[in-house]
């Protein structure tokens, strides 16, 4: 129970530190200048929250945040000026039209890429100040919609009426607390990690079973309602709305606090927050000059602390930390360790079976601009057949597998999984069918430790209903994927790094726990692009036999690998490709022996 | 006839406005890897350097045009010691809260010592008409059109043939690489920034006698200008400068055709149907996975 | 073969990280003009910290790396490939969007005299696969040829010390076998020092003056090619070979 308070506090104690001081805030000054200045803190807080879930989260650069904002405002003083609406309908209203609002510019602008959405949502900025500018009939301008009436708010038991301002004040800041509980449970839950994953690496997270786009639209539709509703809030206070709650200075503003403070971290954003409204305010005494001090300080702030606030919260830990501790020393390296001391490799636990998917590809053809990389290819790979790809430098052996696994559409051919046509399905929906693939450059979530990659890879290849159900649900390990992964990690010699960042680890690490990742949840078909280039003896060992359990499983495999010595040692079949054509076919003995293999691919 | 041709000078004008800065942002972008906000605020400082030289110190335009390019070159070597160089191997989200920080500066400092008011900068040239047959055309118009062609061809072959730009451009495609055959990238980031100041200079130079000089004249235009680059595909600066021209006589046409209120949606409706048809941008390559 | 020669390059206690983690912890090893040396140890131990640290690409914290007799700890790159350390890093490392023969160039940018046009004539005669594609665009080629281009662009600065990260990384059997032959024959007939890191060990050993183990930052053994590939712990932690 103490262990349980204890934990909490350190996790959300700085939250109620926070909550109290700033409802402390109008007991302190009666002021009004003071309380309306937190009011716009408040205000700041709920975007610059919802901004970040965004930018920070998802990684995805948005400059409609004020827009949503101001779409709230419009629809609550609409709805009450025109139609006489109650507050709650206010918030609904606003809510559900922010986040369609926000499918509707997201969906078109995230098919493409990340820069395309910012282009995009800098688009939609623009024409939304204008439609507000210009659309007098509705918005009557820059001539504002005035006389909006301050709603009462009814709860059912009471009803309150915050005329005032500091009841106003509490009132925004239960919104604001609201916002920021609802981002760090987002946080909290395994749509975090999902978030993160995608923002750390799409296509790896695609090839994961993840849908990317999904993901981004959430947290983009999310953080529109979040936004929407604290403009409903804003239009109560303020009576009047004016296109120029669009205004770039509120894009501004979230930017520096959400920069500033740290990406995705809400104790660097929510100080960021306070500071950077409070500083306007504050330096009002120097006049003129004061957006130039404001911009100033602004550069020096950033030049001086390139990582923001966050990092300064890090270092402040780890010293605290190194005090307790007493510097222990850091920095893992990586211990020689011999592969035969490890009893037996078992695929994943227990001795399963693995239903092995059958692969058939027939006149698969890939140029890219003109230079034919795969031309003609047909190959059948049988369940539970272990098929070595092999060939020169530039042969189409990646290219093959990056039609197969839907990261590349082929230009003709097709490709069937147990007899189901899956040419140019995305990588996501073909991991979910259970076709896995790793990656030559080695892919990895780099801020997620090595247990959360796997958890994170786990997580993706369910069912899509299965994956979206359990996204609220906490982190914490099931008792089944623990059993695997500890599996995994012990006999993949990574026990020493698995809390560690996989972007702290060295390259033949990050191999490790991509195959790890690769096989925490059994594929049917496992396309293995070089897993052991520049990886040394010992490593290689611990993969060949790792390859070998899993192919005994029952597991289809094909292994693209230019170490010719493990290849003939596995494969029970060879194919060796030349200019994206198939030069040979068959047990390895045979195709080395084949003299056109020895030309083009040994030079003997 | 004469409307089209008025429209489509008026289009070409706004397009190089828009392409001497969207040339300096791609070069900062393409070989620094640099998001430069406060570029819009060098024309803006640009067009004020020439209003002093021209107004306060009274110096000939054609005396005083050269000279403000000068003077940015020279606050482009300021520039990277204060700011590009403490940020050139940080995170873009650093790059750009410090050049946002620099253009809040910048403005605001402009607000104090000008006030909001606009000022207009004469330069003879306004006044000099060519009578084209049915067509009148100011010969300042004829001189930003060829100034800027002028100088993209100097950039152009700058960057093609001699040591410096074959140097910038291995920068661009492979930092890691320059490094390893010896090109000092420091010393690549302060020619690139001082060229992409100049190109800034060159914008105030030709184009403030057409336009209101005032604190706030280039934030539209770096905004579009930035649609440009992307839309030019990243860092490309012949894109970039397509696209420039592209979005000026965009604009040109939905004044004349559709409405004035809504040329700037128009404008950012397009670039998006631009980047759905071409995702990595008009001139960007596609990029293989794995 | 191993010729005793006073060492071209020599490395004392060198102390070498990135930020606050420590990655090398006292590295001592010379080599001699017209050797091949191989670094082997396991993953993150570090091996490319170390060539990085003599390119000068990392900062040496404490020890001293001397070349020909003068310490070059306090010089930079640019200096250092002046003075004839030249490296082959690891991962694609020439200019995608620049013909083959413009990279050659900018292999000799921090050169100035007239011999760049003669050597890069004589580079695509050692390399004829770059002559055919001397037009090409260097993104264009496959990753052998690329690594084949990286090659030459370093020898273009005619150097004294070959660094090599990986030369075989991502390479066909056919191509391993040929980088290496000219690896070894590039120390013999320039009588350049190589010193390359190379997961290949066996491989790498069998044409190596000179192996040296590094094992959690610090060299845990050194020897000959032939006495590394018959030390049986060798055999057994690195290169992944039975104990005879």
């Amino acid at each position: 129970m103490d262990a349980i308070s204890s934990r909490f506090m350190r996790d959300y104690g700085w939250l109620l530190i926070l909550l109290v001081a700033a409802a402390l805030v109008p007991v302190f000054s009666q002021s009004n200048y003071y309380i309306s200045i937190g009011i716009n803190a408040l205000i700041i807080v709920c975007l610059a929250v919802s901004f970040d879930l965004v930018v920070g989260r998802v990684g995805a650069l948005s400059f409609a945040q004020p827009v949503f904002y101001g779409f709230g405002m419009y629809v609550a003083a609409l709805l009450a000026v025109n139609l006489e609406m109650g507050f709650w309908w206010q918030v609904i209203a606003a809510m559900a039209g922010g986040m369609l609002l926000a499918l509707v510019v997201g969906i078109p602008s995230f098919r493409l890429n990340l820069h395309a959405f910012a282009i995009g949502t800098l688009g939609f900025a623009t024409i939304a100040h204008l439609i507000a500018t210009n659309w007098m009939e509705v918005t009557q301008g820059p001539m504002c919609v005035a006389g909006v009436p301050r709603a009462t708010i009814p709860l059912g038991f009471m009803e309150i009426a915050p005329w005032k301002l500091p009841q106003q004040y509490y009132f925004i800041l239960t919104i604001a607390a609201m916002v920021v509980v609802a981002s760090v449970a987002i946080n909290r839950r395994k749509l975090g990690l999902a978030f993160q994953a995608v923002r750390d690496d799409p296509v790896l997270a695609a090839s994961n079973g993840f849908f990317p786009t999904s993901l981004r639209l959430t947290a983009f539709a999310v953080a529109a309602a979040f936004s929407a509703v604290a403009g409903v809030f804003a239009a109560q206070f303020q009576t009047v709305v004016c296109p120029d709650s669009f205004s770039t200075a509120t894009t501004v503003t979230l930017l520096i606090v959400a920069f500033i403070g740290g990406r995705a971290s809400l104790r660097g954003v929510l100080t960021a927050s306070i500071i950077f409204t409070v500083l306007p305010q504050v330096l009002r005494i120097a006049d003129e000059w004061r957006m130039v001090i404001f911009g100033l300080l602004l550069l020096v702030i950033v030049l001086s602390a390139p990582d923001g606030i966050e990092h300064l919260f890090q270092r402040v830990e780890r010293w605290r930390k190194g005090r307790r501790e007493g510097g222990k020393a850091s920095g893992v390296s990586a211990q020689p360790f011999a592969a035969d001391t490890i009893a037996d490799i078992t695929p994943l636990g227990a001795e399963e079976r693995i239903d092995g998917g059958h692969l058939r590809i027939s006149g698969l053809s890939k140029a890219f601009a003109g230079v034919k990389a795969v031309d003609d290819l047909s190959l059948e790979v049988r369940p539970g057949e272990l098929v070595g790809l092999i060939g020169p430098n530039g042969s189409g052996k990646s290219t093959t597998l990056d039609c197969i696994s839907g990261i590349t559409k082929p230009d003709a051919g097709r490709v069937e999984l147990d007899g189901i046509d899956i040419t140019g399905m995305s990588s996501s929906a073909l991991a979910k069918r259970g076709l896995v693939r790793t990656f030559q450059s080695t892919r990895v979530y780099e801020t997620l430790t090595v247990r959360q990659n796997l958890a994170v890879a786990l997580h993706g290849r369910q069912s899509i209903m299965a994956e979206w159900a359990s996204y609220l649900s906490p982190q914490s390990e099931s008792r089944s994927f623990r059993e695997r992964a500890d599996h995994l990690i012990e006999t993949l010699n990574l026990k020493h790094v698995e809390h560690r960042k996989a972007g702290e680890l060295s390259y033949g690490q990050r191999k490790l726990v991509q195959f790890a990742a690769s096989v925490i949840s059994p594929p049917r078909v496992l396309l293995l692009d070089e897993p052991l280039a520049g990886v040394n003896p010992t490593i290689i060992n611990l993969f060949m036999r790792h390859i070998a359990a899993n192919h005994g499983a029952g597991l289809t495999i094909i292994l693209v690998e230019h170490n010719l010595g493990v290849v003939v040692q596995l494969c029970e079949r060879l194919v060796v490709l030349e200019q994206g054509r198939k030069l040979a076919d068959g047990n390895p003995h045979d195709v080395m022996g084949t003299p056109s293999v020895q030309e083009a691919y040994l030079g003997r | 006839m004469d409307l089209l041709f008025t429209q489509l000078l008026n289009g070409l004008t706004a397009g190089a406005e828009y392409a001497l800065v969207a040339a300096g942002l791609a070069l900062l972008f393409g070989i620094l890897q640099i998001v430069n906000f406060a570029h819009g605020e060098f024309y803006m400082l640009a067009a004020f350097i020439l209003y002093v030289l021209l107004a306060v110190v009274g110096l000939p335009y054609y005396a005083a045009a050269p000279l403000t390019v000068l003077l940015m070159a020279c606050a482009g070597v300021l520039f990277y010691a204060i700011v590009i160089s403490r940020v050139i191997s940080r995170p873009w989200q650093i790059q750009l809260i410090s050049t946002l920080a620099l253009s809040i500066v910048m403005i605001n400092l402009a607000i104090v010592l000008s006030g909001p008011t606009p000022r207009y900068v004469e330069s003879p040239l306004n006044n000099v008409i060519l009578d084209l047959g049915s067509v009148r055309i100011s010969a300042q118009r004829v001189l930003v059109l060829l100034g800027t062609i002028v100088s993209f061809a100097a950039l152009y072959l700058g960057l093609k043939y001699t040591r410096t730009g074959k140097a910038m451009r291995a920068v661009a495609q492979n930092r890691e690489a320059a490094a390893v055959v010896g090109i000092g990238v420091p010393v690549i980031g302060l020619v690139t920034t001082v060229v992409a100041a100049s190109f800034a200079g060159l914008a105030g130079a030709l184009i403030a006698p057409l336009y209101a000089v005032g604190p706030t004249m280039a934030v539209l235009v770096n905004i579009k200008a930035f649609a440009a680059v992307i839309v030019g595909g990243f860092g490309n600066v012949k894109g970039a400068i397509v696209a420039a021209f592209v979005i000026g006589l965009l604009e040109a046409a939905s004044t004349t055709l559709i409405s004035t209120e809504y040329t700037d949606a128009i404008v950012f409706g397009g670039m998006i149907l631009i980047l759905l048809f071409r995702p990595n941008g008009l001139f960007g390559k596609a990029v293989r996975v794995g | 073969m191993a010729v005793e020669k006073e060492p071209l390059l020599e490395l004392r206690d060198v102390h070498a990280g990135y930020g606050e983690l420590s990655i090398l912890k006292g590295v001592s090893f010379g080599v001699g003009g017209g050797t091949v040396t191989s670094v082997i140890g396991a993953n993150g131990a570090g091996k490319s910290t170390l060539l990085k640290t003599i390119f000068g690409m990392l900062k040496v914290r404490e020890g001293d790396v001397s070349f020909e007799g003068r310490s070059i700890a306090a010089l930079g790159t640019v200096k250092r490939l002046k003075a004839g350390i030249a490296i082959v890093p690891q991962g694609r490392c020439n200019f995608p969007q620049m013909t083959i023969r413009e990279n050659l160039e900018m292999g000799a940018y921090t050169r100035s005299d007239d011999g760049i046009e003669a050597d890069l004539q004589h580079m695509v005669d050692q390399f004829p696969i770059l002559r055919e594609k001397l037009h090409l665009l260097a993104g264009d080629m496959s990753g052998g040829q690329q690594q084949m281009l990286e090659m030459a662009m370093a020898l273009m600065v005619r150097p004294r010390v070959l660094l090599l990260d990986e030369p075989s990384l991502g390479l066909s059997p056919m191509m391993i076998d040929e980088v290496f032959t000219s690896i070894r024959s590039l120390a013999e007939v320039n009588g350049m020092a190589i010193i390359m890191v190379e997961q290949n060990a066996v491989q790498a050993l069998k044409i190596s003056d000179l192996g040296v183990v590094i094992e959690l930052g610090r060299v845990s053994a050194t020897g000959t090619g032939p006495e590394m590939l018959n030390d049986p712990d060798i055999r057994k932690a690195y290169l992944g070979l039975p104990v005879i």
